[in-house]
């Protein structure tokens, strides 16, 4: 059994790294340059062990009765993910992590959470799945805490937010078993056919919804992505919690349970509420780490509508956007700790002028926001688009509640670009500020910059390559599509590049000579305010700047949306708030019982006493 | 019919250990219950017109089985008397104990249970 575990290829991706998570542990801190590297040598190690369960998938593993591993197309496909984003913030980390504390513990911590979460995809059992999934949780509870001590209430609510989950899940487990006869996950699908198998799927929805983080268990990951360092969030939120939330609503959807139309329509609604919500806080952040967990929350409402509209091209679809998303949402979220790393400051209104000084990671960035706002040929748009067919082919069966869902798709990815523009411009093209002017930046470091090229590319090719490439590859051999349109994106591009073409032309034809009146700088129709000039050169006309985060401010300020703002202020839709808001009721409840005089308690037991007799009698009777 | 008696000396000691704000009169109440407890022991052991439970040398054990009462409950209940004793003399030591730490008698006036 021991050695089988050390020699067996479906244990080894969850067995190599724990040990070397352990030998990170156990080095001393001499040697810390050394854990480094080990580190993301193991990463590449759990990728070289994944590689051929990828190209024979199908195997499985029983060697006790309990513990059964299994891999099928679907689980090779997450488990190529997981161990690729694993080292790519692996790799990452060696040049994050330098001159920074907490070294020891960080490495362990990452290789763990890789061989577990390795662990979550291969297990053939809900039991086993949810061991790893709660371990997931803890590490993850203390992998934030490494962040320092403003982490510590973002830990704490991500804790009690996908722990509470965990109860959930265990709950819908006893209960699957109780009506399945078995917990695993490769015996027959269950109908969803009275009220038991409805409370067994929607617990287990809970516990794959608080994991990627969609409506209304989201609430942790924008506390999680500002406080916590960039490559955990980019780790963790970003990449590894998507793939195996969306892995398990994936196999809760195909394998474990068999989805009424009414389910369907449910997931529908709550991907779509996410997309709109998220989008909608994300425009008016003013951390550019916020503002990205924000968007890591609007785009798992992708995935979960096209998963929802219950067809085969949407499923593709959103299993696609999965993959997409970790890809431009990790690239941005370790551009944004790059710029962290460099400037010490994530605050947008602090930023700008970055594109001069970090030329790789604007580009990058760049690259990223396009494709996550879903310009072609970015493969956020080529998953989209599936999405899209998805929905227009879901209203086959004579509902019209496609064009709502398909609106507000659309609606949201146009958000999502106003609030790159944002992004782009405050961080990158804007004037600097005075502190920025004043700091020695470059971004020379290798191993930082490394990852976030790769992953940009990643955008270029899975967009442009996309048929042959990730479909292709990847996402077809798990869900047989006959696409019903082929897009062909070489027209867009051609119009899109012919748009900038005329814009620049414009530009120089219009600029040329010189012609320019000055005037008081407006922005979005209105007159910029003085905050806003910077002191730094004296003078009648001062210098303006503008920081490109007044305009949105005003979107708060819209009439319908005015009101929506207001109450997510007040945090009425927070889950972790509503539920410690309850607990308070009670505990100030039991305080009122609470009266320190003795004698009231002995009451209480005489009447507990008498009640307990009064039940026994009656039960003799 | 006789029962009934010690459940009226079990009840007045509860009562007196609820409603008492003293800590000595909760001690006494407590006696009281005690002793109300003793009394229903004895009772369960006695037998009417039963001679005492000491073996003579002429008795067998079949007479003395057919006669006496039973010695068991009598036995036990001396026990408890005398654990009862040693209770009754830890209670009024805590009493006293309370009264040198907060200076009073009345258990309503100790709060540090209060949440």
């Amino acid at each position: 059994m021991l050695r089988s575990l050390l020699t067996n290829p479906m244990a080894l991706p969850v067995v190599f790294p724990l040990l070397a998570g352990l030998v990170c542990l156990l080095l001393p801190n001499a040697a810390s340059r050394l854990r480094v590297w080990l580190a993301a040598l193991a990463a590449i190690v759990v990728l070289a062990f994944v590689w051929p369960l990828f190209q024979q998938a199908g195997q499985t593993w029983n060697p006790l009765p309990w513990l059964t591993l299994r891999t099928d197309l679907l689980s090779v496909f997450i488990l190529l993910g997981v161990a690729f984003f694993g080292l790519v913030v692996a790799v990452y980390s060696v040049g994050y992590m330098k001159d920074r504390p907490h070294q020891r513990a960080y490495f362990t911590y990452l290789l763990w959470t890789l061989g577990i979460s390795c662990g979550v995809v291969l297990a053939n059992d809900l039991l086993i799945l949810l061991v790893c999934w709660g371990f997931l949780a803890l590490i993850l509870y203390l992998m934030a805490g490494l962040s320092g001590p403003g982490a510590a209430e973002a830990a704490r609510k991500s804790l009690m937010i996908i722990g509470g989950s965990d109860a959930l899940m265990l709950l819908g487990i006893l209960i699957y078993w109780h009506l399945a006869g078995t917990t695993r996950m490769d015996g027959a699908a269950l109908a969803l056919d009275g009220p038991l198998a409805y409370m067994a799927f929607l617990t287990l929805l809970a516990g794959a919804f608080a994991k990627a983080g969609a409506v209304p268990f989201h609430s942790w990951v924008p506390s999680f992505g500002e406080k916590v360092d960039a490559p955990v969030s980019a780790f963790l939120p970003a990449s590894l919690d998507k793939l195996l939330g969306i892995y398990l609503l994936t196999r809760l959807v195909l394998d474990l349970f068999i989805p009424t139309p009414g389910m369907y329509g449910m997931l529908m609604l709550l991907g779509a509420v996410t997309v709109i919500a998220a989008v909608l806080m994300a425009l008016v952040q003013h951390d550019l780490k916020r503002l990205l967990s924000f968007h890591a929350v609007s785009q798992v409402g992708y995935m979960i509508l096209g998963i929802g509209t219950g067809t085969a091209i949407g499923l593709a679809g959103g299993l696609f956007h999965m993959l997409n998303n970790t890809v431009y949402k990790s690239a941005l979220f370790l551009g944004a700790g790059m710029v962290e790393k460099q400037t010490g400051t994530t605050d947008l209104d602090r930023l700008g002028g970055l594109a001069k000084l970090m030329p790789v990671t604007f580009i990058v960035c760049t690259i990223a926001a396009l494709s996550i706002s879903g310009i072609p040929p970015l493969n956020g748009f080529a998953s989209k688009w599936m999405i899209y067919q998805g929905i227009i082919s879901s209203g086959d069966n004579g509902s019209f509640a496609w064009v709502l869902w398909l609106a507000v798709a659309m609606l949201g990815s146009a958000l999502t670009l106003a609030s790159f523009v944002k992004v782009l411009h405050a961080t990158f093209l804007c004037k600097p500020s005075v502190e920025i002017r004043q700091m020695e930046i470059s971004e020379k470091k290798g191993s930082m910059l490394l990852p976030m090229i790769v992953l940009a590319l990643l955008c270029v090719v899975f967009g442009v390559y996309a048929f042959q490439v990730p479909l292709g590859f990847l996402i077809f051999p798990v869900v047989a599509v006959t696409v019903p349109g082929v897009w062909w994106s070489g027209l867009a591009t051609v119009l899109i590049l012919l748009a900038v073409i005329v814009g620049i032309g414009l530009y120089w034809l219009t600029m040329r000579g010189g012609k320019l009146r000055r005037m008081r700088t407006y922005i979005g129709g209105e007159q910029m305010q003085d905050v806003y000039l910077s002191n730094d050169e004296p003078g009648p006309l001062r210098h303006v700047e503008v920081t490109g985060v007044d305009f949105y401010d005003t979107i708060e300020q819209v009439p319908g949306l005015h009101r929506y703002y207001a109450l997510m202020k007040d945090r009425v839709f927070d889950i972790y708030e509503f539920l410690k808001r309850s607990a308070d009721y009670f505990v100030q409840m039991l305080r009122a019982l609470h009266t320190g005089i003795l004698p009231s308690y002995l009451r209480w037991f005489v009447a507990g006493l008498l009640l307990v007799v009064w039940v026994v009698t009656m039960e003799g009777r | 019919m006789i029962y009934s008696l010690c459940l009226l000396l079990i009840l007045i000691g509860l009562y007196g250990v609820i409603v008492s704000r003293q800590t000595l009169k909760i001690v006494v109440s407590l006696l009281i219950m005690n002793h109300g407890v003793h009394l229903m022991l004895l009772l369960v052991g006695y037998r009417k017109n039963g001679s005492p439970p000491i073996v003579d040398p002429g008795t067998t054990i079949a007479d003395f089985a057919a006669g006496a009462v039973d010695p068991l409950p009598q036995a036990m209940v001396l026990t408890s008397i005398v654990i009862g004793l040693g209770v009754l003399a830890l209670m009024v030591a805590l009493c006293v104990r309370l009264y040198e730490r907060y200076g009073t008698f009345d258990v309503t006036e100790i709060r540090r249970l209060r949440g």
